[in-house]
């Protein structure tokens, strides 16, 4: 997958005035859009050239659903973000079953949809990928080593695996007891307040780069990759 | 009182006094009856030949002599009687105890049974007999009215001897020793057959009683029939009509009782259309205000991203206001949809860790106008709930959204999800002030109602955590208000069994 290729999103919307304003702010957050109006626009497009689909499932003509099928029906793997207007449980619940990632109920804000929109286009880097980046801090996953810019630190098999499970979500907080039950070792650590222990030695690790490892509230940690 | 205890009540109540009258009127007849056969063996008995002995033996007739007996005599007497010439007084004697043992009248009489005395008295009601008893007043009184016969005794108590005196034909002629006859019997075989009367009818009245709990045991069958045929029927709310059996007054209650439910049903049936169309009407119009309030919302961020000072503020406020309005919105649909729907909520598998960062991600960019910072701390697995996934989410979404609403500038919102031994926690906390204990106690203790859509000013708060306390019910999930430890404002913790 090119970085220029996650940059690409096709949008199906057949209402004007939100397409238009769906691609203005989609295309300010840097991606570049491509826009369809019509259901068989889109069955006749190629999906896999783009990073993520936006489908509007009300669509005149062939709907979204089936736009949604003929697609999965292509092993065609492109996340899909269904926008609906519909609150009826059933219709995510179908979208979602035809093979949508994700869904987003109107009304909606530019800012929620640019949310969703990258944190649906990191994910997979972050699960497939060899090597995981957060600003200067590359983890990579099978030689288990952090990077620091171009320099190597050694890690403990729990620093390293806390590291990576934060580096998963990056600005999102992961809850302290889910940490502590599946990142410390039970037999040595225990559980709770050695999980601090071993967040300050890694905070150490991370010299100047510290600021990107957070606290939050007492309740979880988070790695701001913007800090 | 039920109908069958009913009517046995009602036939006894009705059979006593018609037992007792019969008795009663029974023993009126059997007694003048009794003084009927009486009178006519005092006369028999005197023109037999008991004058003539009477007027020999004043002093101890009634025992005749042996020839003089006349004709049908008892076969009691036998043959040691007979006997020619006056009678010895020990002879006498033992006759006279016979006779009293019974059987000493002529056959035509012996239905009456019991032994009759007789004994004579002369017209100054003394008798030459020194065995005779006194008349009783009752006998004198009458006699010396006038009276033919006159009779006393045996009318209720029938032990008490039945006596008549009859005023003979010669009453006038001087010296007479048998003016006055009495005749007096002890016992009552009549009784007897009053027994048996009273037996018979007993016996009526009961195989009457028994008779009308018979036939009554149909008719309660069906009346019982109707009123459990009755109760399904509402059960259904009056789907299905009663059946009806034969044609009389049960049937025409069941007809009533149709005609009634058919009313109820038509009534019903304009209501849910009523409601229908006004849910699809709330449903349709909720969904055409989505779309040119996303453009909207759009509209208003980009004008916020090029404006600055009492712009940038006024945009804020604007921003502020129309996501106010789409979380109404979303509330009227959300309501709409728990009205229609009573039965348990849908059960597919949803994600919460997914559903907190769309919820985070729904009211991050209107916390951000607002200097507010909006975080989720969430496991790194998938938490799987079973639910109605527009519901929770709803829910959610609301409790954050009051979260944002009430924090100040620069505040902050967590949004906290944890699962362990197969249940989740979703808090919701903010710095803001808080709300204080009784306004908790009231907003968990309030049921969410329809109502509350229109009460609520658009600057409440009641109508989203009613809604999410609503969801979370539905759901059989716990909502509890409190405050924050770690941040001390509110805290809302919505837990539940994992899927």
């Amino acid at each position: 997958m090119t970085p220029d290729k996650l940059k690409t999103i096709l949008l199906v919307e057949d209402d004007d005035k939100l397409g238009r304003q769906v691609r203005s702010h989609l295309t300010e957050a840097g991606f570049e859009v491509d826009w369809l109006r019509h259901g068989h626009d889109a069955l006749a497009a190629d999906p896999s050239q783009y990073g993520l689909i936006v489908l509007d499932l009300m669509l005149p003509g062939t709907g979204g659903m089936d736009v949604l099928k003929h697609y999965r029906g292509q092993r065609c793997d492109v996340p899909v973000l269904v926008l609906s207007a519909k609150t009826d449980a059933a219709i995510k619940v179908r979208a979602l079953d035809l093979g949508a990632d994700d869904y987003m109920t109107k009304p909606f804000w530019p800012g929620e949809l640019v949310a969703r929109v990258n944190a649906r286009l990191r994910r997979p880097l972050a699960n497939a990928g060899d090597s995981i980046e957060i600003g200067r801090l590359r983890l990579d996953q099978s030689a288990r080593r952090l990077f620091v810019g171009e320099e190597s630190v050694d890690l403990t098999r729990v620093e390293f695996d806390l590291l990576l499970a934060l580096a998963r979500r990056p600005g999102v907080a992961v809850e302290r007891g889910w940490l502590a039950e599946h990142v410390l070792d039970p037999e040595r650590d225990g559980t709770g307040r050695t999980l601090d222990v071993h967040v300050s030695r890694l905070r150490r690790k991370l010299g100047d780069r510290a600021v990107c490892l957070q606290t939050v509230w007492g309740v979880g940690y988070r790695l701001e990759p913007d800090a | 009182m039920r109908l069958r205890p009913r009517l046995a009540l009602t036939a006894l109540l009705a059979g006593i006094p018609l037992i007792a009258g019969s008795v009663w009127a029974r023993s009126a007849i059997e007694r003048s009856n009794a003084v009927d056969g009486l009178t006519r063996l005092v006369l028999q008995r005197m023109l037999d030949g008991g004058r003539d002995e009477c007027s020999r033996w004043p002093e101890s007739w009634p025992i005749p002599s042996g020839p003089g007996m006349g004709p049908g005599m008892g076969p009691g007497m036998g043959p040691g009687m007979g006997g020619e010439g006056m009678p010895t007084w020990e002879e006498r004697q033992t006759r006279m105890q016979a006779m009293l043992r019974g059987g000493g009248g002529p056959r035509a009489f012996s239905h009456l049974g019991p032994p009759v005395e007789f004994f004579a008295y002369s017209a100054d009601l003394t008798s030459r007999n020194r065995l005779a008893p006194a008349l009783h007043e009752d006998l004198r009184t009458g006699l010396l009215d006038g009276r033919k016969v006159v009779s006393r005794g045996r009318s209720n108590d029938s032990d008490s001897p039945l006596e008549i005196a009859v005023r003979m034909d010669w009453f006038d002629e001087p010296e007479s020793p048998s003016a006055i006859v009495l005749a007096r019997q002890v016992g009552a075989s009549e009784f007897g057959l009053a027994r048996e009367f009273l037996w018979g009818v007993t016996a009526l009245v009961s195989v009457m009683l028994l008779t009308l709990l018979l036939s009554a045991g149909p008719v309660v069958g069906r009346a019982r029939r109707l009123t459990r045929n009755v109760r399904r029927s509402a059960t259904d709310q009056y789907a299905t009509s009663i059946p009806v059996e034969g044609s009389d007054e049960i049937s025409e209650l069941a007809l009533a009782f149709n005609a009634a439910g058919a009313q109820c049903r038509a009534h019903t049936d304009l209501l849910e259309q009523r409601e229908r169309s006004l849910r699809e009407f709330v449903e349709g119009t909720t969904h055409d205000v989505m779309l040119p309030l996303t453009v909207l919302q759009g509209h208003l961020t980009s004008l916020a991203k090029t404006s600055s000072g009492e712009q940038a503020a006024t945009l804020r406020d604007a921003i502020e206001e129309a996501h106010y309005m789409t979380s109404l919105i979303q509330n009227l649909a959300t309501t709409a949809k728990l009205e229609a729907e009573d039965a348990p909520p849908r059960r597919d598998p949803v994600d919460l860790v997914a559903l907190c960062e769309r919820v985070v991600a729904r009211h991050m960019p209107v916390g951000r106008e607002k200097g507010v910072r909006v975080e989720p701390v969430l496991p790194g697995d998938p938490v799987v709930v079973r639910g109605d996934e527009t519901l929770l989410e709803q829910a959610v979404s609301n409790l954050v959204h009051n979260a944002v609403r009430y924090v100040d500038r620069d505040g902050r919102v967590l949004v906290v999800l944890s699962a362990e031994s197969g249940r989740f926690s979703l808090r919701v906390l903010d710095d803001g002030p808080g709300i204080s204990p009784d306004q908790i106690g009231h907003l968990t203790e309030r049921r969410w109602r329809a109502d509350d859509v229109r009460a609520r000013h658009p600057s409440g708060s009641g109508l989203g955590l009613a809604i999410a306390k609503e969801v979370a019910l539905r759901h059989t999930m716990e909502l509890t208000l409190g405050t924050a430890p770690e941040l001390g404002g509110l805290e809302a913790d919505l837990q539940g069994a994992l899927g």
